[in-house]
């Protein structure tokens, strides 16, 4: 299918408005990670001081955010989609209920 | 007035709507919800309706702070949700659903097992009306399969009440989780588990809410699963079994949603996965957990009852809810798309909106509580979550390019209000989460708005929004339908049933050209059935016989 030009234009638009704000907050979550770090009161600040130390990793959602995301989309239309699908029409041939 | 049940209200409401028309029927629809809210304000906390019968008493109204905060946002659901049917010009759809109202209401303020169970039957049979009020075949098929669902599970329930009363437990709609698990407290969590939509007890959910009128799954939408988790809540806080089974639906109903084609089915799944958090929260059973629990469920009902709304509205516009179908629907309907984004990221948990404030709690707790499975579990949901709807369906319904060109009807005003008011306690609530957590149940600190818990909310889903960017043609929809559990009841349960119908029917035949027809056929001669008869006189003769026996015995 072609697409028409603004069509085109906006995609764009949108790849650079996602990779900026993907920066921007990555850029926060890193300066807020090494001022933690300084910080005296590190564990009493964090939201999570139990948790393990990869889960407060600056961009630990981000990347949870993409991998979980690839997971489901990958394992839901290739493995469990396939077996699962019906046509739409599928429980209508059921014994006919009389009125 | 005070003092009253705010239930009354909606019944009241349900049995006046028949006899009234045009604009005084819908002032009473609204007004019966808004009255429960009002003699709702008017009670203080304690028990103070009781009903003596023999053997028992009946504890009509119990009011302490979980009751209060569910039959709070019941009440402001069911008005907004009676604003969004006010056009409908006939009044068996909106009477039921005041009755399905005022049922939760009975549920919630129970103080005692029968009580609440009378009520929650109740509940069953006015969302199998509400169901029935569409009338379509799909929808009359979905009420029967709902009904017989829900009396299964009304029954296990009652059986278990019944066994739990006579193995000596308490009268009172309250925890049973302190002591051991009795069969009785089985059977109970069971009859419970089938209005929560606890998998694989879930399918009369996804199965009946798209085949309700559009007014109707918006009111289905927010009673029976919620009154379930107010249920779990008060009888099985820290019951182990529900963690992982919370944590398994809501991963569940995020990949029946990503299968799914049509709008309010995708959106029925995302209930399965939404009250799984709060089945996982009542698992965990710690106050910020439970707090937690509560607090999505308040959410929940707000977003969710927003979301059935606007999916609603572009149904009733376009005339069909398939993805398939449907796009470029923004520039058409503009204000139902900002509406339904304002439910979309509510649901995903994006600050300032009110699932942020609610499940952030949810999944804190876990975290709180060393619990990284379950916690990672519910993240995933999460993620599946926005995947689903604030990118799958905002992005084929209103943004991709239109497969057929079609011609909207135009949205009642009435529902664009509904979805206005919906959308205002979303933010509301989302802006100013100290109005919900100051109404919380159990003692627990929380801060939602942390630059953390911020910054990782939108990493999540900038992250989410990346890999669906990527794989979004892997992830087109397809006019297609997905297997769920009711295949087993849809395919195999009707052919035994069919199965053991014709069979009756072949021994029935059987019996009539081996047994009658023989019998008949060895008579020689021309048959007469007057010539064979028994006389009347005989049989007259017979009856006054026994009657005249039985007189002389039972005078002497």
């Amino acid at each position: 299918m072609s697409a028409a030009p603004d069509a085109i234009g906006r995609r764009q638009g949108l790849k650079m408005t996602l990779g900026g704000m993907i920066g921007l907050t990555l850029c926060m979550d890193a300066s807020l990670y090494l001022r933690a770090r300084q910080t005296a009161q590190h564990a009493a600040e964090h939201a999570a001081p139990h948790a393990p130390f990869w889960m407060s990793f600056p961009g630990f959602e981000l990347v949870f955010g993409v991998l979980a995301a690839f997971a489901l989309g990958l394992v839901a239309k290739l493995i469990l989609f396939p077996l699962l699908k019906r046509d739409e029409n599928y429980y209508d041939d059921a014994p006919a209920e009389e009125t | 007035m005070i003092g009253a049940h705010p239930s009354i209200a909606l019944f009241a409401a349900a049995l006046a709507l028949p006899f009234l028309k045009g604009s005084a029927r819908r002032w009473a629809m609204i007004l019966g919800p808004s009255l429960g809210l009002a003699l709702l304000s008017g009670l203080g906390d304690g028990s103070t309706l009781f009903h003596a019968l023999p053997g028992f008493t009946l504890e009509l109204l119990r009011v302490d702070a979980l009751s209060r905060l569910f039959g709070t946002v019941f009440c402001l659901v069911g008005v907004f949700g009676m604003l969004y049917a006010s056009h409908l010009e006939e009044s068996g759809e909106a009477a039921s659903s005041l009755a399905l109202i005022g049922g939760s209401l009975g549920v919630v303020f129970a103080g005692d097992w029968l009580t609440m169970f009378v009520f929650w039957e109740l509940m069953s049979v006015f969302s199998v009306f509400v169901i029935w009020y569409a009338g379509t075949p799909e929808s009359r098929r979905a009420g029967v399969r709902y009904l017989l669902l829900h009396v299964l599970g009304g029954g296990t329930l009652f059986a278990g009440i019944l066994l739990h009363r006579a193995g000596g437990g308490a009268e009172a709609f309250a925890s049973l989780t302190g002591e051991a698990m009795t069969p009785g407290a089985w059977l109970i969590l069971a009859g419970i588990a089938v209005n929560a939509a606890i998998p694989p007890l879930h399918t009369w959910l996804t199965d009946a809410y798209p085949a309700c009128s559009v007014t109707g799954s918006v009111v289905q939408s927010a009673f029976t699963t919620k009154t379930a988790v107010y249920a779990l809540i008060r009888a099985f806080p820290g019951q182990p079994v529900l963690i992982w089974f919370g944590a398994g639906m809501a991963v569940y109903g995020v990949f029946y949603a990503i299968f799914s084609n049509d709008i309010r089915r995708l959106l029925a799944y995302h209930i399965v996965s939404q009250v799984g958090f709060m089945v996982a929260g009542i698992g965990l059973g710690t106050a910020l957990s439970l707090n937690g629990a509560a607090a999505h469920a308040f959410c929940h009902i707000l977003y969710k009852g927003l979301l059935f709304m606007s999916a609603g509205a572009v149904v009733a516009a376009a005339g069909t809810g398939k993805l398939t179908e449907l796009g470029g629907l923004a520039r058409k309907m503009p204000e139902v798309c900002v509406f339904f984004f304002v439910g979309a990221l509510s649901i995903s948990g994006l600050p300032p909106f009110n699932g942020f404030v609610s499940k952030t709690m949810t999944i804190h707790a876990f975290g709180a509580a060393h619990r990284i499975g379950p916690e990672l579990m519910l993240e995933l949901a999460s993620v599946g979550t926005f995947l689903s709807i604030g990118l799958k369906l905002g992005w084929f319904a209103f943004f991709a390019e239109a497969k057929t060109e079609r011609k909207l009807r135009p949205v009642p005003k009435n529902m664009v209000a509904a979805m206005g008011g919906l959308a205002g306690l979303c933010l509301l609530f989302g802006v100013w989460p100290d109005l919900l957590y100051r109404a919380l149940p159990f003692a627990s600190e929380y801060r939602p708005y942390t630059a953390d818990r911020v910054l990782g909310s939108i990493e999540l889903h900038l992250g989410t929004a990346l890999g669906f960017w990527i794989l979004l043609s892997l992830l087109a929809v397809k006019p297609k339908i997905a297997l769920d559990v009711d295949w087993l009841y849809r395919k195999p349960g009707a052919a035994v049933l069919s199965f053991a119908v014709a069979l009756l029917k072949g021994v029935g035949a059987l019996a009539q050209t081996r047994g009658v027809d023989a019998v008949y056929a060895a008579v020689p001669g021309e048959y007469d059935a007057d010539g064979k008869r028994v006389p009347v006189g005989l049989t007259l003769f017979w009856i006054s016989l026994f009657v005249a026996l039985l007189a002389f015995y039972s005078w002497t």
